[in-house]
């Protein structure tokens, strides 16, 4: 792919169809015998997206390889049967979150970390977040695998550019400083190993805490805000590129 | 930017190139990290001329400003010569015996670094780099050849379609190699990586090259050819471009941009008598 970057300035290979071997990958990835998680929440009327969330994850994400599905849900009876690949298995987790949007934000990073404290550590080696209200229309394979792995949802393109996706209260603790920042990602899908998702997870919610603390009450980017500033100092060691990332606004 | 070469594997690990990358974002990354890396050649026979101007260089090139070990394994440490170090770079002198030809010498590198590492270097440095002592630096060696495991594109064969590639073919040998197979031709001059990688990849090469004298069979380029062979089936997280390992024999082509690392000229006959 000469037609897009598929390198980052500090090395990191941005992901397109195009840019690597998933033949390769599935090899390397099944000597080291790994175990892909996937933790997602259907929480009040998201409810209503799980059955297509998971026939398309079940068929497209990571096929052939063993992944735990991990779905934290506040309607566990609303779940109808689902079919899963045989090299699956879907945990349904029952949650109370709270019915402000705010508090469910804080709550999925509270209890992706502390989840991987109490279990996922023991069950997984690599753990990806991924919000439910998205269909999957292509494989995703492999080639999400690594440490720090992150999906760019648009193109900031030079450091010149301040960030315009921020919100406009910039003594919240997640401002990016003017001239900073180069990509813009998305919350709705990250991920990586699991050390270093727990790092993530764990830095957003104190961001969020803080914030909180300070007053100031939530927008609905501020999670994906605290996201992009973790990742500014703490740099994915794989980029995703928007081919990854569904708006469901669009 | 770079356009004009390739800069991802199909495995998703970078090529290096000039270009490529930012150097302040990768120092803001790596300097906190207090890393030490070591760094290892071996000055054996006559080798031992190369030392000075490899270890004066690699003091104004490589990894300016990390805290440096260099290994030197030699048959001779009284012959080596005093050099000034910066701060937080040490030498030190690593005996080894001296073998009956180079090819014995070159081959038993894997063993004496394998070994230097469980015994030693595990314990004081996180990276590893393994390069070749008649070669001098000449622009920049940073943090961003840090990898797990890394290897260096040949100057020979960068440009050059796979079936040219001089792996070795002989299907006796434990290198052997396939026509139709390979990624890249990678040279012996330059590898590394995480000294836990090194220490496992340095076993792996030295126990395909005790098979192959048990068979009564050297490979084409020693261990290089193992080498090469090992990165075929344990494919390396990240590439150096030629850059990082010229010959200066060859005439630079406009996508080497900057030459880093390469060759002293010598006599090789002279030289490996």
């Amino acid at each position: 792919r000469q037609d897009v970057l598929v390198l980052t300035p500090w090395l990191a290979p941005i992901v397109w169809e195009g840019t690597f071997s998933r033949d390769i990958l599935n090899a390397q990835y099944l000597q080291k015998n790994l175990v892909t998680g996937v933790v997602t929440f259907a929480v009040q009327k998201y409810w209503f997206f799980i059955e297509g969330f998971m026939r398309s994850a079940n068929k497209y994400f990571l096929a052939g390889h063993h992944v735990n599905f991990y779905l934290f849900t506040d309607h566990p009876e609303r779940i109808s049967h689902l079919q899963m690949a045989p090299e699956n298995h879907l945990f349904v987790i029952p949650v109370q979150t709270g019915s402000r949007w705010q508090d469910i934000s804080m709550s999925r990073l509270d209890i992706i970390s502390s989840y991987i404290q109490s279990q996922f550590q023991y069950e997984v080696d690599y753990l990806y977040s991924m919000d439910i209200d998205v269909q999957l229309l292509a494989h995703i394979g492999v080639e999400i695998i690594d440490a720090l792995v992150a999906t760019i949802s648009s193109w900031q393109v030079t450091p010149q550019h301040e960030n315009t996706a921020d919100g406009t209260r910039p003594e919240a603790q997640a401002a990016l400083p003017e001239g900073q920042g180069d990509f813009h990602y998305t919350a709705s899908f990250y991920g990586g190993s699991v050390p270093e998702v727990y790092k993530l997870t764990r830095a957003c919610l104190e961001g969020l805490m803080e914030d909180r603390e300070n007053g100031f009450e939530m927008a609905p980017w501020h999670e994906e805000r605290h996201l992009n500033r973790y990742l500014l100092h703490h740099r994915p060691t794989r980029l995703l590129s928007p081919e990854y990332y569904w708006d469901t606004e669009l | 930017r770079r356009q004009d070469v390739l800069t991802v594997t199909p495995w998703l690990a970078p090529i290096v190139w000039e270009g490529t990358f930012d150097p302040e974002i990768l120092d803001s990354a790596y300097r906190p990290l207090n890393l030490t890396i070591g760094v290892t050649a071996f000055a054996v026979g006559k080798y031992t001329r190369f030392v000075r101007r490899f270890l004066e260089s690699a003091e104004r090139y490589f990894l300016r400003g990390y805290q440096v070990s260099y290994y030197i394994f030699t048959d001779s440490p009284q012959g080596l010569p005093p050099v000034q170090l910066q701060p937080g770079r040490r030498l030190v002198t690593v005996p080894i015996q001296k073998y009956s030809s180079w090819q014995e010498i070159s081959m038993r590198r894997m063993e004496a670094i394998n070994q230097h590492v469980a015994e030693v270097s595990h314990r004081e440095v996180q990276y590893l780099f393994c390069l070749d002592i008649d070669m001098v630096f000449h622009n920049p060696w940073g943090p961003e050849t840090l990898g797990d495991t890394v290897a260096a594109i040949h100057p020979g064969y960068f440009d050059v379609p796979r079936e040219q590639f001089p792996y070795e073919r002989r299907s006796s040998s434990a290198a052997f190699i396939p026509e139709g197979e390979g990624d890249f031709y990678y040279g012996g001059a330059v590898f590394g990586g995480l000294v836990k990688k090194v220490y496992e990849f340095t076993k792996t090469c030295h126990m395909t090259i005790l098979a192959d004298k048990a068979n009564g069979i050297m490979a084409a380029w020693q261990e290089e050819s193992h080498l090469n062979r090992h990165f075929l089936s344990h494919k390396p997280s990240k590439l150096l471009s030629p850059e990082y390992i010229w010959d200066d024999r060859k005439p630079k082509p406009p996508e080497i941009r900057l030459i880093r690392f390469s060759t002293v000229n010598k006599d090789y006959k002279e030289v490996r008598n």
